[in-house]
């Protein structure tokens, strides 16, 4: 053991020095490339942001050849106009036409210089940033990257090759000996790999917008005149304008917004070298207090905690500024916006600033061991400040948290208090929106709190109604001038409540500073407003409205019964479900409901035109399908076999719910095409489809099943088995018709027994039964013919075969012999109960029928006279 | 057979085949009344009877198989024969005396060899009730 012992240990050692060595070799070959390709692409940036302005010539080509079509359409218009003119079409008069064409017949020759002119606008408000980036830096645009990344620490410019940082890291690794110092060596490695990844990550982004940029406007610009010719055309038409316009000034406006990001970053990390002595400073003093904390120290040793944390603003405001440039751009309608929200939720950014906030507040854990009191609190804040960046998911947050912790630096290097610091430094992050579920929910409070107060106010006021709504509605005015949100929202809502708000740009205004219907605070407006919004607002809203905003008012639309009516209609549910994500999301599933709930009130004409625009969907929305058939079956407006069909079809994979639903609907649906007892019947014996079993559950229902014919049909169709006979009904409903027919019609019942009683089921003519059969049959029938209780109907209605049978004639002859004889002496003239049988059998049956005859073939035979 | 508007047997043919119950119940009434009676309703002369009847006093179709049915309400004592005035007056849409004059026809021409069973007969099923007109009263002396 002795021996062995000392053999285990420097085995040990040898296997962490190998992991050591291999983390160090993956963590400094990362490190070089990613150093190389983060040069590239500091290089790649600083070009682009440098031609933001370069537009080739073929565009200027490609668009002249567009505009020179799009003029040609202007005679088409002009058609249109005169014939709109003419009958008096709406929207299509050349009152409503002729002003926006005459303005898009001047600009659509303009459209390249006036799109030309924006971008110069914009390109222009993007340099007067880069200018002051540049004068902050002392370089190039890119040189915040550079500098606020430390890419002289993290990407070893000039390269002094993988293999020689290898080689130097491995002698300064052996030659330190101690295995806790080797392993420091292999972490700070790895870590520096993890800097530059997260940098080159950051420059991708912008990378990828910027290029994205140049050519969604290269292509925007060719399609100008086309979206100007739409400004001309009314309803769905001008929609294209619209689109256009958004796209445009989004991409445009992109760049500049996000340069106004880069700007306060630049003016942020001006402050980096005056701040690096004092965090070098707390980090020396850390490690020298905590000589095993072997995290900490590896960051320092890849780092220094002064370039550790302006990594970190810097990424932040690169990659928020990239977030808040769109999302800022999405508010302007599209372009950037839209890509970006589409992305947003594939974005690691949430995880990122996690990841981050963790690592801060780890600094500041450790700051607060530090035997300094000040230096402790500014680590409690830090602290606190790494939760609030685990929590950063837009740029204001960002921005907040920045700030926040820029000032705690500068502050404490300003010699000022420190807990002065932190109470500042949280002001300024809740001020700036940052820690944003905290913020949201203080506002939350605040407003209501506000609100509670202005309301007790009002009414102690001694003001009239009218006075009191005056007054409102003119601080919300003021409120909205000076973009008062918190107090147009609380003013808002009292309005609302009271139902003063009734002017359509003032609800959009105020539903906008509340920040759209998807917030917390814009949802409470909307629901405070909804009961007193008019169709006339909500449309003009509506008509304004994207994203949320779109699809929260589409539904009050569907609550109220708004939806426009026909083709508008169809296209107005089917535009919100798709920015719903689809009738299978909760949003779709709660629109669709609410549809059908109003029946689609307004939006069709006819039940033809809403089971049209069903069928028009063909496979691409079912749920949609689903609900239109489903509404249609529940109002009793299935018409037709193929639409029942349908119906069942579009159904068939439902929950167990819908689906019995469906086959009530189609049970009820089946009088329509089949009206009368004949159809019915008819329709019983058509070829197998869904809507047949429909056919034979309507049927049973209404005690229509009453013959053997009808009745072997019938399971055939309801156990989908078109062989199946008389001995082999399964299904419940089938059985249900059996236990009917006992109960109802003793000689069908009869019947059935006898042909029953045969193994194959016997269904054919009952003359050609075998013997068997034939006797059970007579048995069964006069043991219920001779009842005193069967009636002569009961007796008439067997089927013609049973009527042809000479045994059915002779029980018949029987039971009326016996009703003679039971009634004993007969007064004069009275013709007896057996005559009075027979009398009612001739009346009952069809003149010219096979019954006809073979009744009065009884009558006949029986030695009775009728006509006394 | 088909129905017949001058036989109160056979005036509702067509609805006594969808309510085989009702005319069960009525042969029923029939055959319970006294033997007169029922053979005022199943004598095959009644019908002639009540068409020579219908005939002088030139009603129509419709009258004639209004009257055959009230006739045979008051046979099983369905309407009170008191009153039989003043139903020929509302039902046959006649006047006061050419409903007196047709109550008397009937009367001697086809209630009278049961006039007595009759009176028993309604006055068993309605007591003491009197006649709903006054003045013109149905003679059943003759």
């Amino acid at each position: 053991m002795l021996l062995i012992a000392p053999l285990h240990s420097a085995q040990a050692i040898g296997l962490t020095l190998s992991v050591a060595l291999t983390l160090t070799a993956v963590g400094l070959a990362v490190k070089y490339i990613g150093g190389f390709i983060f040069k590239a692409l500091m290089s790649l940036v600083e070009m682009l942001l440098q031609l933001l302005s370069y537009m080739p010539d073929v565009i200027h080509k490609i668009w002249e050849i567009v505009r020179d079509i799009v003029n040609l359409t202007f005679i088409l218009i002009l058609i249109i106009m005169a014939f709109g003119t003419i009958f008096q079409v709406k929207e299509y008069t050349y009152k409503e036409m002729f002003g926006p064409f005459l303005i898009s017949a001047i600009l659509i020759n303009f459209s390249f210089a006036i799109g030309q002119y924006l971008i110069d606008l914009s390109n222009g408000l993007a340099h007067v940033f880069f200018d002051t980036i540049r004068e902050a830096t002392g370089g190039d645009i890119t040189t915040i990257f550079d500098f606020g990344l430390s890419s002289n620490v993290t990407a070893a410019p000039e390269a002094t090759s993988w293999a020689k940082g290898f080689i130097d890291y491995t002698i300064t690794a052996f030659s330190e000996v101690p295995t806790a110092t080797v392993l420091k060596h292999a972490s700070s490695a790895v870590l520096s790999a993890l800097f530059i990844l997260v940098g080159n990550f950051a420059l991708s982004v912008i990378l990828i917008f910027a290029l994205a940029r140049w050519v969604a406007l290269w292509l925007l610009m060719i399609a100008s005149p086309a979206a100007w010719v739409a400004y001309a055309l009314p309803g769905h038409m001008k929609s294209f304008w619209k689109m256009w316009w958004k796209a445009f000034m989004g991409w445009n406006f992109f760049i500049p917004i996000y340069a106004f990001f880069l700007m306060l970053l630049a003016i942020i990390l001006k402050a980096k070298e005056q701040t690096k002595v004092t965090w070098d400073d707390i980090g020396t003093q850390y490690l020298q207090k905590h000589e095993g904390a072997a995290i900490a120290a590896s960051i320092f040793n890849a780092f220094g905690i002064n370039e550790f944390i302006f990594f970190i603003i810097t990424v932040v405001f690169m990659v928020g500024g990239i977030y808040a440039a769109w999302k800022i751009s999405s508010s302007l309608g599209g372009g950037a916006g839209w890509v970006g929200t589409g992305i947003a939720g594939r974005l690691p950014i949430g995880l990122a600033t996690k990841g981050m906030g963790k690592l801060v507040s780890f600094a500041g854990k450790g700051m607060g061991l530090v035997p300094n009191a000040r230096v402790q609190r500014v680590g409690q804040w830090m602290q606190r400040a790494g939760t609030g960046i685990g929590s950063i998911k837009n740029v204001n947050s960002g921005v907040a948290a920045g700030k926040a912790l820029g000032q705690a630096g500068f502050e404490k290097y300003w010699g000022k208090r420190a807990h002065e610091q932190e109470s500042k430094a949280k002001e300024a992050v809740l001020r700036a929106g940052g820690f944003k579920a905290e913020a949201a929910a203080e506002r939350k409070a605040r407003i209501n709190h506000e609100k509670d107060k202005y309301k007790t106010k009002l009414n102690n006021s001694g003001l009239t109604e009218i006075q009191k709504q005056t007054k409102v509605m003119d601080e919300i005015k003021r409120a909205l001038f000076h973009g008062n949100a918190d107090e147009a929202t609380l003013l808002g809502q009292i309005a609302a409540e009271k139902g003063w708000l009734k002017d359509d740009v003032q609800i959009r205004d105020t539903l906008h500073l509340a920040g759209g219907t998807q917030t917390e605070l814009g949802k409470e407006l909307f629901e405070a407003l909804k009961p007193h919004l008019s169709q006339a607002t909500v449309d003009t809203l509506f008509r304004g409205a994207s994203g949320e905003d779109l699809t929260n008012l589409a539904q009050l639309r569907a609550e109220k019964g708004w939806v426009q009516t026909g083709s508008a209609g169809e296209t107005e549910i089917r535009e919100t479900l798709r920015l719903m994500g689809g009738s299978g999301t909760e949003d779709g599933k709660k629109y669709l409901k609410t549809l059908d709930d109003n029946d689609f009130l307004n939006v069709f004409k006819t039940p033809d035109e809403k089971l049209t625009f069903a069928d028009s969907l063909g496979t691409t929305d079912d749920a949609l399908k689903r609900i239109l058939y489903l509404n249609a079956g529940k109002n009793n407006q299935l018409r037709d076999r193929a639409r029942v069909n349908e119906m069942l079809d579009a159904t068939k994979n439902s929950s167990a719910d819908v689906r019995a639903k469906a086959l009530s609907y189609s049970d009820k649906a089946v009088k329509n095409f089949a009206t009368t007892f004949e159809d019915r019947q008819l329709a019983l014996h058509q070829p197998a489809d869904d809507a047949s079993k429909a056919i034979a559950r309507s049927m049973i229902d209404s005690d229509e099943i009453l013959s053997e014919k009808d009745f072997t049909q019938m399971v055939r169709v309801l156990q989908n088995n078109p062989t199946a006979n008389l001995t082999q009904i399964a299904d419940p409903k089938a059985l249900e018709a059996l236990t009917r027919i006992e109960q109802r019609h003793p000689l069908l019942a009869a019947e059935l027994s006898a042909r029953r009683s045969d193994p194959s089921g016997y269904t054919g003519s009952m003359n050609a039964a075998p013997a068997p059969v034939r006797t059970e049959f007579v048995n069964k029938m006069r043991a219920k013919i001779m009842n005193p209780n069967i009636r002569e109907d009961e007796v008439f209605k067997v089927s013609e075969d049973t009527w042809n049978m000479v045994e059915y004639q002779d029980l018949v002859k029987e039971k009326v012999a016996s009703l003679q004889q039971a009634q004993g002496r007969r007064r004069k003239g009275d013709p007896g109960d057996g005559a009075r049988f027979l009398i009612r059998l001739q009346r009952m049956a069809p003149p010219g029928s096979a019954r006809e005859s073979a009744v009065n073939t009884v009558i006949a035979s029986s030695g009775i006279n009728i006509n006394p | 057979m088909t129905s017949d508007i001058y036989n109160p047997l056979y005036v509702d043919f067509d609805y006594y085949t969808d309510h085989l119950e009702e005319e069960d119940a009525l042969y029923k009434k029939i055959r319970s009344n006294s033997e007169k009676i029922s053979d005022i309703v199943f004598d095959e002369n009644t019908p002639t009877i009540i068409k020579s009847i219908c005939q002088r006093f030139t009603l129509t179709d419709q009258q004639s198989a209004l009257l055959s049915r009230l006739i045979r309400k008051i046979l099983v004592a369905e309407v009170f024969i008191g009153d039989l005035i003043k139903e020929l007056q509302g039902q046959l849409d006649l006047p006061p005396s050419k409903a007196q004059e047709l109550a008397d026809a009937l009367a001697a021409e086809l209630f009278a060899p049961a006039k007595d069973e009759l009176k028993e007969l309604h006055a068993k099923t309605f007591g003491g009730q009197q006649p709903k007109q006054e003045g013109n009263v149905l003679n059943l002396k003759t």
